[in-house]
């Protein structure tokens, strides 16, 4: 399976979680970005997320793949929503598996770290007054 | 001199701009991403493109790399994923 992902289903945490198991694990990591109903003082009613999916699923591998070279863990995946979201649903997960905490921690916020630094997917939010807007990045 | 015939792809705010997902355009040979984003700076008031970066082929390139045919090109601006 890919271990970045881009996809407009609902991610069920349950059953995410299910799909990794590995005897020489003994430390999962995870982090999940939940949509929240404020920014920058705005109310926030929902978001939409449109990625470039071939690039943002080649660069996720790779930054999976970093977080394998340079963390002592068994595996990482990461799955990314796109499409409208509304509050408290999950646009973003990450899995890690290890044989000790440490490493674990470490590659889980190395992963969604780069993620948000060089994915190419863009999100727009809806307030609830009516306007809407990409929001800018870091540049 | 024959035309170089690619495929411009938009995403987030130039996607609203453009009001297209994509579009087909035929250029002069020679054109880099960075002449083709004046260009299309100018057609539909796209925003400066100092923090964007630029992928031809689904590969992240260079602005000055000169197109050719059937290149598929995305403007990006900073990703706000996550």
């Amino acid at each position: 399976m890919n271990h970045f992902i881009i996809s407009e289903d609902e991610i069920n945490i349950v059953e995410f979680n299910k799909q990794f198991k590995n005897p020489n694990a003994g430390a999962i990591s995870s982090f999940q970005g939940i949509v929240r109903n404020n920014n920058l003082g705005k109310d926030v009613l929902r978001l939409e997320y449109q990625s470039y999916d071939r690039l943002a699923e080649k660069e996720g591998g790779n930054i999976i793949n970093e977080a394998l070279e340079t963390f002592d863990i068994e595996s990482a995946y990461c799955t990314h929503r796109t499409g409208v979201l509304e509050i408290g649903d999950i646009a973003v997960v990450v899995i890690v598996l290890a044989g000790h905490r440490e490493d674990s921690f470490k590659a889980c916020r190395y992963i969604i770290d780069e993620v948000k630094l060089r994915v190419p997917i863009w999100k727009k939010e809806i307030y609830q007054n009516g306007d809407s807007g990409w929001l800018k990045g870091a540049g | 001199m024959e035309l170089i015939n690619i495929k411009v792809i938009y995403f987030a705010v130039l996607r609203d701009l453009a009001k297209k997902k994509e579009e087909l355009l035929s250029v002069d040979p020679g054109t880099t991403p960075q002449s083709l984003y004046d260009m299309l700076q100018e057609k539909y008031s796209f925003p400066n493109q100092n923090t964007f970066k630029v992928a031809i082929n689904d590969n992240f390139t260079e602005w000055n790399e000169p197109l050719d045919q059937q290149d598929i090109i995305v403007f990006m601006p900073p990703v706000t994923g996550g």
